[in-house]
């Protein structure tokens, strides 16, 4: 009777060993729809999805893509909702929203194998990954700015050679500017905002808007993104720009696998992929962004990891997601006073 | 039978497992079934009770709503009697002050003193502006805010650029009407968004010294002088006046005092005013009244309704709400369809859900049909909202009362089964002992004839199968001693 019994759990021991081990085998070759939300231009993330199915035939990766305000509409109107978020995978511009994510439990825990090559812009506790870097630059017109007009400094903004020549993308609604808004505040004070609009600013919608102004002649410099001005440059048009010596504003762009994610298996061989050095070269080599990788070139005249970490302004990303409504309210008083009108109350 | 499934119990232990299997468990199954039955009849009877009162609530509710509009359509018309009177008066500024003096609405509002926030109750100037204005369009006399504006300030407001909401077609819509119409005006005023209204809290009673919306409703009216047009006059309507119909309004404050000073808006117990063409133009949430933006660079466009979830809830990309546009909100898709019900001017009720919420929602239209507000839409509608759970509070009431009766029953219908069940076993204890304790004594008895004593006396008690049973054990020994002796003697 005793050795029956003993028998008995002895094959149940090995069903479940077995039953583990063929799991693991189907983790191992990962396939399955894989649905990703992105801000990432939808020529690159294209690209880069032939690239990856190439490597894992069996992922049918779905991509849906959006402007930063508008992934994060889409996930709040998808978790509102009674079917839930269908995302594996969130990626997005900046860390803020994913940080908002993952204080309500909806980011999934996962270390990337890939983690101790990545130099920028992870989360201390593994939610999230930077999986490229936006740096805010000053791009100007070089058919109207140049010899000693050419700006090297964010102090050389408030010039009045520049006086209503500025542009920047409303950090209302584009996440970049608002990082690049915290950053500055943090080391020049409100004071350069006020300077700043002082001096006469054109605030746009986004970031794309200001490069385009900058080269319909309605300004002369403009606060922008690297990869932008230098995809404009490198396709001939007049518009050159400069990494300001006081400080860099590097805006780590991060990828993280949702909890609710019925795939994780896929979703966990897409971070993988994009924050390898495969991956990595692909986002230099068609979208110039550059690298979270130290061992990856940034493209050309771009600044190399090492200058990235010595010349950043240090954002505090987990402080500046709380304070997010503070920072932007203080802005949004500032830019009220030279941008609003004031109904008349009183004779 | 027994002895086959109990082969080593004593009678004692079968005697026992019968009387609970025959006597117990019939009445524990009764038990189930019929509290069973009670506890049915008593969710019925909540859900019964909770429905009627649901119905009467939805009623008093629904009621309240055609009560609300009727009154602001009452408010709009008396305007109306306003500018026929106003038309009427000598055109001078002394008039006209005099007029606005005597226009006096009394509103309720925050008011921020050295010593804090607190809330007041004043009069205001029923209208924002009044003026008369040129048949070219420039402004001849003008009162705001009950001063008379000095002329460096009128300007040709035939340029909408030159109105107070730098948007306003007033001038030209009444110039190029019939004699006797009177023009009325949609709500305009600058668009005030989340984060002026809330700063950096989540609800609009954290912040009550929030910035609110400020608009006008403009009735303007031609005025002609021996038959010859002389020009138009114009009374700005402050939709202030308008909004106090619906801000303190909330459809759980009690009877007795059934106005608030701030709604709760994190609850969904609030009212709200609509115009005919869908945009909300009353709520406690002002980010979602339409108006026209203020910043320099679109100043006067009106702003467009919002169409994504951020216009909703981001505090700066906030967005005026077109009901009959808000079906991309998946929960407010039912929401969506009530503009072009209420179009048809025919008060209504819903019941709907959003994030988890059961929520009622009943709306009435205005009838007002002045200027271009036509039947049967009118000037638009107005909405009282609750949410049911706060809705059910009395129905709960009734319900906590038949759970209580509920659970007095069970507890009775245990200590019935308890103290019977202490009664079967004891019953059946004293059965099986009457049993046993003779069967011990003739088993004792019959081993000692056995052994060969039997001399012995029995005495019997007993009438039953067991003092039978005795009677033939001690004949038996009586009759062995007979053989015994005779054997002997031989």
């Amino acid at each position: 009777m005793r050795k029956q019994l003993f028998l008995f759990f002895i094959l149940v021991g090995l069903v479940l060993f077995f039953l583990s081990w063929t799991t693991s085998l189907v983790e191992a070759e990962p396939s399955g729809k894989v649905s990703i939300f992105t801000t990432i231009p939808q020529k690159i993330i294209d690209t880069i999805k032939d690239d990856f199915i190439k490597k894992y035939p069996g992922i049918e990766l779905e991509i849906t893509r959006k402007g930063a305000t508008g992934i994060q509409s889409y996930v709040e109107l998808e978790l509102g909702s009674p079917k839930g978020l269908t995302a594996d995978l969130i990626w997005t511009s900046d860390p803020i929203y994913l940080i908002d994510l993952k204080r309500r439990n909806i980011l999934y825990q996962y270390t990337t194998p890939e983690k101790d090559n990545l130099a920028f812009g992870n989360d201390a506790h593994n939610y999230y990954y930077g999986a490229r870097l936006m740096t805010v630059i000053i791009a100007f017109s070089s058919d109207r700015v140049y010899g000693e007009d050419v700006p090297t400094s964010w102090e050389d903004l408030l010039k009045p050679r520049f006086s209503g020549k500025i542009a920047i993308a409303d950090p209302l609604t584009s996440g970049t500017s608002f990082d690049a808004v915290a950053a500055l505040k943090d080391k020049f004070g409100w004071e350069y905002f006020e300077e700043l609009f002082e001096n006469g600013v054109t605030v746009m919608k986004n970031n794309s808007k200001v490069n385009d102004a900058v080269l319909n002649g309605v300004v002369d410099v403009g606060i922008t993104l690297d990869y932008m001005a230098r995809e404009r440059h490198a396709s001939g048009e007049p518009i050159q720009l400069v990494y300001p010596k006081d400080g860099l504003v590097v805006v780590p762009s991060p990828i993280a696998i949702t909890y609710s994610s019925n795939n994780k298996a896929g979703a966990k061989a897409f971070m993988d992929y994009i924050l390898s050095a495969n991956g990595q070269e692909q986002m230099v080599n068609l979208g110039n962004f550059l690298p979270v990788r130290s061992d990856i070139f940034p493209p050309e005249n771009a600044p190399r990891m090492q200058q990235l970490v010595e010349q950043q302004i240090p954002i505090r990303w987990d402080d500046l997601a709380t304070d997010i409504i503070r920072v932007k309210g203080r802005y949004f008083d500032i830019m009220k006073q030279y941008n609003y009108y004031a109904e008349p109350e009183d004779y | 039978m027994l002895e086959k499934f109990m082969p080593k119990f004593g009678i004692l232990a079968k005697v026992l497992v019968s009387f609970l299997l025959l006597a117990i468990a019939p009445l524990v199954v009764l038990g189930i079934l019929s509290l069973q039955g009670i506890s049915q009849i008593g969710e019925k009877a909540v859900e019964d009770s909770r429905e009627s009162l649901d119905l009467k609530s939805a009623d008093a509710i629904q009621i309240r709503s055609i009560d609300l509009a009727h009154s602001v359509a009452r408010f709009l018309r008396e305007r109306e009697n306003d500018i026929n009177t106003f038309t009427l008066l000598p055109r001078n500024s002394e008039n006209y002050l005099s007029f606005s003096q005597t226009r006096q609405g009394e509103i309720w509002k925050a008011v921020v003193t050295p010593g804090g926030v607190r809330e007041a109750r004043m009069m205001k100037p029923l209208y924002k502006e009044i003026s008369f204005v040129s048949p070219t369009g420039q402004e001849q006399i003008k009162i705001i805010n009950d001063r008379i504006v000095p002329p460096e300030h009128l300007y040709d407001v035939s340029k909408p650029i030159n109105t107070r909401y730098k948007s306003e077609a007033y001038f030209n819509e009444t110039i190029n009407r019939g004699r006797n119409e009177i023009y009325v005006s949609h709500v305009t005023g600058f668009y005030v968004n989340k984060y002026e209204m809330l700063g950096d809290s989540t609800s609009v009673k954290d912040n009550p010294a929030g910035k609110r919306f400020s608009g006008v409703i403009r009735f303007a009216k031609q005025v002609y002088e021996n038959n010859e047009l002389v020009g138009i006059v114009v009374l700005a309507l402050d939709h202030t006046h308008l909004m106090e119909f619906t801000d303190h309004l909330t459809p759980n404050a009690p009877a007795k005092d059934p106005y608030v000073f701030a709604v709760d808006d994190t609850k969904g117990n609030e009212a709200y005013m609509v115009d005919d063409e869908g945009w909300i133009i009353s709520h406690t949430r002002d980010w979602m009244i339409r108006g026209v933006s203020p910043r320099l660079e679109n100043l006067g466009e009106p702003m467009q309704p919002a169409v994504e979830a951020s216009h909703i809830q981001d505090h700066f990309l906030s967005r005026p709400v077109q009901l009959d546009k808000v079906g991309f909100m998946e929960f407010l898709r039912d929401i969506a369809k009530i503009p072009s019900i209420a179009a048809e001017g025919k008060p209504e009720s819903l019941w709907y859900h959003w994030s988890g919420h059961h929520s009622f929602v009943a709306f009435a239209p205005i009838p007002y049909y002045g200027g271009d507000y036509r039947v049967p839409a009118g000037f638009g509608w107005v909405a009282i909202t609750a949410d049911v759970k706060a809705f059910h509070e009395a129905a709960n009431e009734t319900a906590a009362q038949i759970r209580s009766s509920q659970i007095r029953i069970v507890t009775l219908a245990i200590i019935v089964i308890s103290c019977s069940m202490v009664i079967v076993l004891l019953v059946a204890m004293w059965l099986a002992r009457s049993i046993t304790r003779p069967v011990i004594r003739l088993t004792d008895l019959a081993n000692r004839i056995s052994m060969g004593d039997l001399g012995l006396k029995i005495d019997v008690k007993s009438s039953d199968e067991i003092g039978a049973l005795s009677n033939s054990i001690s004949r038996l020994a009586i009759s062995l001693q007979a053989a015994m002796k005779r054997l002997s003697r031989r």
